[in-house]
């Protein structure tokens, strides 16, 4: 069954067709669930609204752009949801401050190398940067949005949207280093 | 390395990448799905019941009303004729006595038809039957179904009235002598029919087919007030084609106006509306009446357009005449107090109205004239060309002050649907009026 064929049977409410289309695609939106969460629980909660959205809401997709990313979208939207949801929480941890001028010193080597690093610690070290960082990273690497979009989806200024993701960009930088370097030492 | 490298380095990385799932994801899924069907469902059905039982009521309502208006009126004018003779023979005088120390209408006359049972207070119950609520749908069940039996006996009942021999049991009569301070449902046999059948008291007081009168005061909570750059007037441009040109020709002072946006201050006020009315409601079951009237209501609206040639003021009275038609249903009563709901809707005509406009400023140079001031003022009848509806819907409150004269007030809104009149009224531009509503009521 093709996802078109999946798409009119879940239209109808068809119960094989929900599992089916569950089945295809929750892993993969699990990832992405998971790169836009710190904490497994949530990625799971989120999954779970997401694939409740998606059952509800699937009257809505017209059947002309790809299925996946329609499906995507409706996983990014929960998450941003539900990082505006806890977004107070983590107003007084981090981030709304600009960059102070050493910060913006580039180090020598500006590369961000995950070649060699297992997709798994790719998202794991995503996962790991604070929330506002993470969430600016997602919307500016893999969702592809300019930073005044994203300034405005997050009812903050373009400025500290570059600032978090550059801050984002440098944590990464010195993970990735550090992994590299534990890789080489275990090699010796 | 740019922003871009890093995108693409990552995207790459982590496109199509599957992270494992937990372990019950779809079964979890699968209960929240059949739950949200489920809500749905309901939701859907109470939706369509509410809007079916809304339909019926209003159904039956209109049928019941408009059926046979005057019935009930000769209903009781021949209740009483015929009636009247057996009074003192169907209730002993000291039973009239002891039932006419309680308050409240005690004894009603009876006829051989429908026989109301006095009414007594406490909770002693000497009829056989049970008791069932009036105001519970199985007693609005019952004393609709009631009702119905008796209006098609009631033409037989009287041919044979002169026969029939009520006797109050001795029970009964006992009890009352004691003048118990007791709530009571009298079982009254009519010899002949071998009927037997119950009245709770209380529904005497409020039975199927009780007239209420009303007179009541309407008015709006809200007014409605406007300021703009551009000018205003109160003649809309929703107007019919033939009025367009009169527009463009009474409005040529807010054409010149409108040369000068910049220096322009435009007010429009719409005054809250007020309106006194006096309704008739009739009883359809025990707590749900039909009411209908005439309603007047008084529209006042002024504009001013300002600038620093021109001031132009408009002002603007309505008077309407309406006729509402609400179904007003009891929810519950505290004590004495009651308090119901109300839905409905009223169409209103325009009786009179007029415009008034003064005009005074100076005309710019660049018409070519001196710079001298005048004044002008105009006084027009109008009358807008179509009818104004409206739904409303509100809660009130209605507590007895004297016998059966009740005061009442309601609380609610109007919403007033495009009439495309050529007069800008509140009803145009405000479209949902929330209003308060008192009155005082008479129940017959």
């Amino acid at each position: 069954m093709d996802d078109s064929q999946l798409v009119i049977a879940c239209k109808k409410q068809d119960r094989n067709a929900q599992k089916v289309l569950y089945e295809r695609y929750a892993p993969m939106m699990m990832a992405v669930c998971l790169r836009y969460s710190g904490e497994e629980e949530t990625a799971r909660d989120l999954l779970h609204d997401g694939f409740i959205r998606v059952f509800t809401q699937i009257g809505s997709f017209s059947g002309k752009g790809s299925f996946e990313g329609w499906l995507r979208r409706i996983f990014v939207n929960l998450a941003l949801e539900n990082y505006r949801k806890e977004k107070q929480k983590y107003r007084f941890m981090e981030e709304y401050s600009y960059i102070n001028a050493d910060e913006l010193e580039t180090p020598a080597d500006d590369a961000l190398d995950i070649e060699n690093i297992p997709r798994e610690e790719v998202l794991d070290m995503i996962r790991n940067l604070p929330p506002g960082y993470r969430t600016v990273f997602n919307m500016y690497i893999f969702e592809e949005m300019s930073h005044k979009e994203i300034a405005e989806v997050l009812g903050i200024n373009e400025a500290a949207s570059r600032s978090q993701f550059f801050r984002a960009k440098n944590m990464l930088r010195k993970k990735i280093s550090a992994i590299l370097h534990n890789d080489k030492r275990q090699v010796q | 390395m740019s922003d871009n490298d890093i995108r693409k380095e990552f995207q790459s990385k982590l496109s199509g990448f599957e992270a494992p799932l937990p372990p019950d994801g779809w079964e979890s899924v699968e209960r929240s799905l059949r739950t949200t069907a489920a809500a749905r469902r309901s939701i859907r059905r109470r939706w369509y019941a509410g809007s079916v039982a809304a339909v019926l009521i209003l159904l039956v309502g209109s049928i019941l009303f408009f059926q046979n208006p005057m019935e009930s009126v000769e209903t009781m004018v021949s209740e009483t004729a015929s009636t009247s003779p057996f009074t003192g023979s169907i209730i002993d005088p000291e039973i009239e006595m002891a039932s006419e120390s309680i308050s409240g209408p005690v004894v009603r006359p009876v006829e051989a038809g429908r026989l109301l049972a006095a009414r007594s207070s406490g909770k002693t119950k000497t009829g056989k039957q049970p008791l069932v609520r009036s105001s519970s749908p199985e007693g609005m069940l019952a004393a609709w179904m009631k009702r119905e039996k008796l209006q098609g006996e009631d033409v037989e009942k009287k041919m044979d009235a002169t026969m029939l021999q009520p006797v109050v049991k001795p029970g009964e009569k006992k009890a009352n002598q004691k003048g118990e301070a007791s709530y009571e449902e009298e079982t009254i046999t009519v010899r002949g029919s071998e009927e037997i059948l119950l009245a709770e008291a209380g529904t005497a007081e409020r039975g199927q087919g009780t007239l209420l009168l009303a007179v009541n005061g309407r008015g709006g909570l809200t007014g409605y007030q406007q300021t703009v750059n551009t000018p205003m007037t109160l003649r809309s441009t929703s107007a019919t084609p033939e009025n367009k040109y009169m527009m463009s020709e009474a409005n040529k002072d807010l054409q010149i106006q409108s040369t000068n946006v910049a220096n322009n201050v435009s007010e429009m006020e719409h005054d809250q509306p007020v309106s006194f009315g006096i309704t008739v409601s009739k009883y359809l079951l025990d707590d749900l009446s039909i009411e209908t009237g005439l309603v007047y209501s008084y529209l006042h609206s002024k504009t001013r357009n300002i600038n620093n040639n021109f001031k132009v003021e408009e002002v603007q009275n309505l008077h309407y005449l309406g006729i509402p038609l609400n179904v007003n249903y009891n929810i519950f009563s505290l004590k004495r107090l009651n308090v119901y709901a109300s839905v409905g809707g009223m169409i209103e005509k325009d009786l009179y109205g007029e415009f008034r406009k003064e005009k005074e400023g100076q005309v710019t140079a660049n018409f070519n004239t001196s710079s001298e001031g005048t004044e002008e003022k105009e006084i027009t009848k109008i009358s807008q060309r179509n009818p104004q509806i409206s739904v409303n819907a509100g809660v009130g409150l209605s507590y007895p002050i004297y016998d059966r004269l009740r005061v009442y007030g309601k609380v609610g809104g109007a919403y007033y649907f495009d009439a495309k009149n050529q007069y800008k009224t509140i009803y145009s531009d405000r479209k949902i009026v929330m209003d308060i509503n008192v009155g005082l009521r008479y129940e017959f």
